[in-house]
């Protein structure tokens, strides 16, 4: 296997994780089709990530013209204890209430790791 | 990038917590956490040569990147962010040859043998230094505003 495959985590693993975090990182593609980033409460619901966008956010406004994001949710208390779940979908507006857009983005494609994992050398 | 302001610089020069974030060759947006060391007035990573995201800087060198605070449970937490350009070094041209992440991953508890590793690997031309020098630089701002 190769090394990434060796730390990534198993299904019920990365909605665990999800499950227990509450920011992550989104990055979304500005008009000229370069990146941008932001970091936005979220939370899981198994098949989804449900982001809560400010309405006046840059990050709503790119993905009102282009859905694609990426989303990074990871957690580093210690080296060996690194986890990290990048997550890449689609991003569809699901409503709001004034304050927040909320925003959802379908676990498409999923790439996962844990530090945990890494066979140590003595 | 006439100056980075200065409390963005403070904040920059006192975490390592980054993520880069890149455009792939089929146009999507992708990520990655990062130990970012804050140097000389540039954000610095080191990765593998041979890795898709030097692949996709050299291909495209708009990054987007954040430096955030450590724990985002604390309530205190603060992102600064950072776009520029990328330029993609031969570990052999580092100033004194150290890895530009040693003092990050210092700074984050990295056990030290695998400090070591990475620093062979950057002198073996293994791995390369990611240097992001500031076009735009806004924060550090809470999550979500």
């Amino acid at each position: 296997m190769a090394p990434r495959e060796r730390i990534s985590m198993t299904e019920e693993e990365v909605r665990g994780f999800l499950a227990t975090r509450r920011l992550l990182v989104l990055g979304t593609l500005d008009e000229d089709g370069a990146p941008f980033a932001d970091v936005v409460p979220y939370a899981h619901d198994g098949g989804s990530l449900a982001l809560a966008l400010a309405p006046g956010s840059r990050s709503l406004a790119n993905i009102r013209r282009d859905g694609r994001v990426c989303c990074i949710v990871e957690r580093f208390s210690s080296y060996y204890e690194i986890k990290g779940v990048v997550v890449r979908g689609r991003a569809r507006e699901a409503g709001g209430d004034g304050e927040a857009v909320a925003v959802r983005v379908p676990l498409e494609d999923v790439v996962s790791f844990d530090f945990a994992k890494i066979r140590r050398r003595a | 990038m006439t100056g980075v302001p200065e409390e963005a610089e403070r904040f920059l020069a006192a975490h390592a917590r980054a993520f880069l974030l890149v455009r792939r060759a089929d146009g999507w947006p992708t990520g990655y956490p990062m130990l970012g060391l804050w140097r000389d007035g540039a954000l610095h990573f080191s990765t593998y040569a041979k890795s898709a995201k030097v692949r996709n800087l050299e291909r495209d060198d708009r990054v987007c990147c954040l430096v955030t605070s450590d724990d985002e449970d604390d309530p205190e937490f603060r992102a600064v962010l950072v776009r520029g350009r990328a330029e993609v070094l031969p570990g052999a041209e580092l100033p004194s040859g150290r890895g530009a992440d040693e003092q990050a991953a210092a700074g984050r508890g990295v056990p030290e043998g695998i400090v070591e590793r990475s620093r062979e690997r950057l002198r073996a031309g293994k791995r390369v230094l990611v240097r992001v020098v500031p076009e735009r630089v806004s924060g550090p701002s809470r999550a979500g505003s």
